[in-house]
């Protein structure tokens, strides 16, 4: 064998893969930034052990119960709380862990960093009392924990339904649940939703969750405004005209105390950004994903991704994914080889296809409007930790600043704690628009290590 | 953008250098275009640390480095926006009495000179700075230390610029032709002629010099910066250095310490390919938390690099070249930043036909001929 299995996340995709490569005896270093295996899917409250979960609510996290044991299989070393650091010459990996800086020179690197969720700045949307749905879901899960009494949800994507649906579970009063896409499948498009029966029917059943409970689900609307002084006292919604444009004229209030709005998940592409892999811009998978191979490898050699940071569609295509890239690595270090190999990796890949095929019809279900910029007023903040509202980043685009980099070091935007993942996407959004380009001729700007922040103590360490 | 088939002065480079020669030329009603291979103000003067420091200067330089600060000043008055410009003054530590015999020796040569400089131990030094680690047995304080922020003053520049009615475009300088009224560039963009061309090119200064087939050798610095996130401010505005030399660290107004001073990445400015050297940077960040140990408790946002040139004298090599009629040097070498805006003047100037200062004389180009 040749060097041992790195693996960057601890979700589904990267639990898959390091319990497939220590299956077959691959040596695997998994990297984490939170103190438990889990992810934000598998994620349970700290306090207490996984089987006492309630019932089918969350059974996502008895669901993975067996996968979180991956992390602790002999030829396993987990470092929790570890903040990946980056990729540097002649292949050297590095992070922080226990105030220092730890370096590794892995034979074959799978990147399972997940996925953010996608910001869309709308007035008010910084007030407290506003969040995300994947927010929610981690409330939820790990705190149990309603976000407040009566609540707004609104958004975009299948998220966004299920994080409504676990809330009515909760006893929470949701008032209205807003869709910003159509919301109805093209006919060509029903035969790849019945590729995966259950699922469908998983998904049926977060909208008869919100029937049974007389909870208004409406398709083509969305929120406007969010008010309040100290946090979020009410909200507008408005709908949305076929043809993408917001109808304020038709705008209601509604007396609320939270607004979840989740409008889907951006995949965390910078890792793979940051080495240099080749990236295409997908919507329906959320944004910049790597561009791989059949065995999920990138451009860059060695270097596989899988899960939602090389494409946000759910976890049943980031286990299979994190699966395929475990065994694609362990093939790569040696570790899994032969006939049998081999037909286990033929064997996932036609599971993915039709997977895949399947979340196509989901992507064409929940194709959001065109832009929903036009939400954003003047003053919106559209950078969270630089305060740069819209007026500041559009002035300078129209002075002709119209590439990503040039216009993150004049407006400071993405230069703060997030790294960007606050505002890339409306920065790009925004050029795109003021330009009269694709979105997917914008590229954003190459991170550049740390891709989360380090503790200037981790990298004082003595050697 | 297509290039105007003919201006009377090109200025390759949009680094301080560059733009501060454009700005003074265009406001004396002068055409002008500033050139640059990418983006403007994207390579040395936009990702230096902002450091206008005059203590860290060797005393052959120091008068020089101290028009720069003075010219710094200046362009504070003559811009419409903020650039960020702090003059609060700046220490330069010493740690071990190897330092601080060395670091009497520097300030005696500093104040003969004639430099604003104040010698600081025991109390004095605590009372001035208690953020200092107790292993800063000595420092010099001088009131004319500064710093700019880089971010803000390339678009100041630009926009004044641009006000001014010159242009900033995106070519790079290929070749050029001699055509006995000037001269014809050709450029990424396309051709154009012109009576005068200032070389502002910084760390390609050997590059574009040999287009003219002349000879300037430099060594490149490869320097790693780094950025902390936003922490409340504690430095007192204070620019810190070090008698040892690669140290530079200052706190911006928005609260993020910029950490300095020239531990060397990796890379190769032909390529524009840039990486930061681990054990380069972590060295960086001991020697830096050694002088002042509150930084242990803030975290890095990110480090970058960025390229830049010392000639082989390490003199700044400016003005016009003798028996070229119409072609100018302004390559700053070390310290650039620093010395920028003084260097925009003067060339600025020299285009005009006003005869370079004596002090001056040192640096002409003409000096490395073969």
């Amino acid at each position: 064998m040749s060097g041992e299995i790195l693996v960057i996340g601890a979700g589904p995709a990267g639990l898959a893969a390091v319990r497939t490569a220590a299956a077959y005896g691959a040596q695997v270093v998994l990297i984490d930034d939170n103190r438990q295996p889990g992810g934000q899917y598998y994620r349970h409250p700290a306090s207490e052990p996984l089987r006492a979960v309630h019932g089918d609510l969350f059974d996502e996290a008895t669901r993975g119960a067996d996968l979180l044991s991956a992390a602790t299989s002999p030829n396993v070393t987990h470092y929790p709380g570890a903040v990946f650091y980056g990729f540097f010459d002649d292949g050297i990996a590095a992070f922080a862990h226990d105030d220092r800086i730890t370096r590794l020179t892995p034979g074959a690197t799978v990147v399972a960093a997940g996925a953010t969720e996608r910001p869309v700045p709308f007035p008010g949307w910084t007030l407290p009392g506003v969040m995300g749905a994947g927010a929610v879901q981690n409330l939820l899960k790990s705190q149990r924990t309603l976000p407040g009494r009566r609540i707004l949800v609104t958004g975009n994507g299948p998220l966004t339904l299920l994080a409504a649906a676990n809330l009515v579970r909760c006893g929470a009063e949701v008032i209205e649940v807003l869709e910003a896409a159509a919301n109805r499948p093209p006919l060509a498009m029903i035969p790849r939703l019945l590729l995966e029966p259950g699922m469908l029917a998983r998904g049926i059943g977060y909208r008869a969750i919100l029937a049974r409970h007389r909870v208004p689900f409406r398709s083509r609307h969305v929120v406007v405004e969010a008010r309040g002084g100290a946090r979020v006292e009410a909200a507008m919604v408005a709908p949305i005209a076929p043809d993408g444009a917001i109808d304020h004229a038709r705008a209601r209030t509604l007396s609320v105390d939270t607004v979840v709005a989740g409008f889907g998940l951006v995949p965390s592409s910078e890792i793979t950004r940051s080495i240099g892999c080749e990236h295409v811009h997908d919507a329906g998978k959320g944004g910049w994903i790597p561009v791989r191979n059949a065995e999920l490898e990138t451009s860059r050699d060695g270097v596989f991704a899988a899960g939602e940071c090389a494409g946000a569609a759910g976890v049943e295509k980031a286990l299979l994914e994190g699966e395929l890239a475990g065994l694609a690595a362990a093939m790569r270090v040696g570790a899994a080889k032969g006939a049998e190999a081999a037909a286990h990796r033929r064997r996932l890949q036609r599971r993915l296809a039709r997977l895949m095929a399947f979340r196509t019809a989901i992507e064409a279900i929940y194709r959001p409007p065109a832009s929903l910029l036009p939400l954003m007023r003047d003053d919106t903040i559209v950078c969270r930790c630089e305060e740069v509202t819209l007026a500041e980043a559009r002035r300078w685009v129209r002075e002709g600043v119209n590439e990503a980099n040039s216009l993150k070091a004049i407006t400071r935007m993405a230069m703060g704690r997030c790294q960007g993942r606050n505002c890339v996407p409306t920065l790009t959004r925004l050029i795109a628009a003021e330009t009269g380009i694709d979105v997917a001729e914008v590229s954003p700007p190459r991170p550049r290590p740390p891709l989360k922040p380090i503790g200037v103590a981790a990298l004082a360490a003595d050697p | 953008m297509t290039l105007p088939a003919s201006v009377e002065t090109v200025v390759v480079g949009a680094g301080i250098a560059g733009l501060t020669t454009a700005l003074h030329l265009a406001r004396a009603g002068r055409e002008v275009l500033v050139i640059d291979k990418s983006e403007p103000w994207r390579e040395g003067s936009a990702v230096n640390a902002g450091t206008c420091a005059l203590q860290n200067k060797a005393p052959d330089l120091l008068l020089a480095y101290r028009e720069g600060i003075a010219a710094w000043r200046e362009l504070v008055s003559e811009l419409e926006d903020d650039i960020g410009f702090v003059n609060k003054g700046g220490l330069r530590v010493a740690q071990s009495t190897e330092d601080v015999a060395a670091l009497r020796t520097a300030s005696a040569a500093q104040v003969a000179l004639g430099a604003p400089i104040e010698w600081l131990e025991g109390n004095a030094l605590r009372d001035r700075a208690p953020w200092l680690a107790p292993s800063v047995i000595a420092a010099t304080f001088c009131s004319e230390d500064s710093f700019a922020s880089p971010l803000l003053t390339g678009q100041a520049l630009i926009r004044a610029i641009r006000a001014a009615g010159g242009a900033v475009v995106v070519a790079g300088l290929a070749g050029q032709r001699e055509t006995g009224n000037g001269f014809e560039l050709a450029t990424s963009a396309g051709a154009i002629a012109c009576r005068n061309v200032v070389i502002a090119t910084g760390a390609w200064t050997d590059r574009a010099a040999a287009l003219f087939g002349i000879r300037i050798p430099v060594t490149l610095n490869i320097n790693m910066l780094s950025v902390t996130e936003r922490v409340a401010q504690f430095m007192d505005n204070l620019v810190v250095t070090h008698i040892a030399g690669r140290f530079t660290l200052k706190q911006f107004p928005n609260g993020s310490c910029i950490l300095g001073g020239g531990f060397q990445g990796r890379g190769d400015k032909d390529t524009g390919r840039k990486e930061i050297d681990l054990d380069q940077l972590q060295a960086n960040f001991r020697f830096q938390c050694s002088v002042v140990p509150q930084l242990r408790a803030s975290t890095l946002l990110r480090s970058w690099t960025g390229f830049t040139a010392i000639a082989a004298d390490g003199k700044p090599t400016l003005g016009p070249m003798p028996g070229r009629t119409g072609l100018f040097f302004a390559f700053s070498t070390n310290a650039g930043f620093t010395i920028g805006p003084y260097v925009g003047r003067l060339i600025s100037d020299a285009v005009r036909g006003k005869p370079m200062p004596e002090s001056t004389h040192d640096f002409t180009p003409g000096r490395f001929a073969a």
